[in-house]
């Protein structure tokens, strides 16, 4: 099979990599970090701190198996990927009582679909692996009652006060509290990731 | 502008309880803090809520900052492992390569070029050239060799003449 010009390249990098050439990692790893971390890991953790650990699991995971991954044309961040979606799920499993997103995560990892080809630039990945967590999340607030879907979308999409918020749907600021607080625990229900 | 009603609205579920409305405002105040609560519960609510702000409103500064920082740790921290295979082979395939060249060289040079100072060595004798040789007695004839020589000669003779034994 004929490669294109940035897929060559990105697999010359990977052997390169995988023969011990820090400098082929640094720029493969610069590649591929960027979405990686804010397109997959952070959609679907959170917690800005928790992200940045898995993040880091996932760069030294994928540095210590390098030797393990065998080409093919969906190219590198695939691979990472379906790392950095494992390392999620361990994390779920740790700081989560509920269960049911594992089994999505897990769904999600057993499911490889490339959304890239190999040699795809930062922010086409970037921006095919945001399209899929807003549409997760399109369909997660789909599922909610129009009045928490509201609450949701004044507070945390529009990032309006919680003033502002409050009178939008004509409530006081407690109430809003409850109903922002509620709402959050059905999305969590209805959130899933992938 | 209408003031706030302050009763619950029934479309909005059964009425809160005051654990509720406690935990409701610890969820208003830790979304509104940086870093993330210490309660379980409290903190995967907190999650929820940032997983849609992250996607909805990508900070891309701060989520590059972060990148690089940890691929900076990372790269110093952790020494790639290539697989023993592999290594070997990257290794020594040059050596591999030179040794095989000189021995087809060797065998190619060896082959063509033959010592052109010995003299070539027959593998056949000339038959007639033996049979023609007398047979004479030797240091170490004894009577049973003189015996086997009388008998070749014999035999040589007869041949010679083109008659049979």
């Amino acid at each position: 099979m004929v490669l294109s010009a940035p897929a060559a390249e990105e697999k010359a990098l990977v052997e390169a990599a995988q023969a011990g050439d820090v400098e082929a990692i640094r720029l493969l790893l610069d590649r591929v970090s960027r979405p990686l971390y804010a397109a997959v890991i952070l959609p679907r953790i959170g917690i800005a701190a928790d992200a940045e650990d898995i993040l880091r699991e996932t760069l030294l995971r994928a540095i210590d198996r390098l030797h393990t991954f065998h080409w093919t044309g969906a190219g590198f961040f695939p691979w990472l990927r379906q790392i950095a979606i494992h390392q999620v799920i361990d994390h779920v499993r740790r700081v989560q009582r509920r269960t049911r997103l594992e089994e999505r995560f897990e769904r999600q990892a057993a499911d490889v679909m490339p959304l890239h080809h190999a040699g795809a630039e930062e922010a086409l990945i970037d921006q095919q692996e945001r399209a899929l967590s807003l549409k997760t999340m399109s369909i997660a607030m789909d599922a909610l009652n129009d009045r928490y879907r509201q609450a949701i979308t004044l507070r945390l999409l529009e990032e309006r006060s919680r003033e502002e918020c409050a009178e939008a749907l004509g409530v006081t600021l407690g109430n809003f509290d409850v109903i922002l607080h509620r709402a959050l625990a059905a999305l969590r229900k209805a959130y899933g990731v992938r | 502008m209408s003031a706030p009603d302050e009763r619950w609205n029934p479309d909005d579920g059964p009425p809160p309880t005051d654990e509720e409305r406690a935990e409701a405002a610890r969820l208003s105040d830790a979304l509104t803090r940086p870093a993330a609560p210490d309660d379980p519960a409290l903190r995967e609510l907190v999650a929820v809520a940032q997983r849609i702000h992250a996607t909805a409103h990508p900070d891309r500064d701060a989520q590059r900052a972060v990148v690089d920082r940890v691929t900076r740790e990372v790269l110093a921290a952790a020494r790639p492992t290539a697989s023993p295979v592999r290594t070997i082979v990257r290794r020594a395939w040059p050596f591999a390569v030179a040794a095989a060249a000189v021995l087809v060289v060797g065998v190619s040079v060896g082959r063509a070029r033959p010592d052109r100072d010995r003299p070539e060595a027959s593998i056949s004798r000339d038959v007639d050239d033996v049979l023609r040789t007398p047979v004479r007695p030797g240091a170490a004839s004894a009577p049973a060799a003189r015996v086997y020589d009388a008998r070749l000669t014999a035999w040589r003779e007869a041949y010679l003449r083109g008659g049979s034994r």
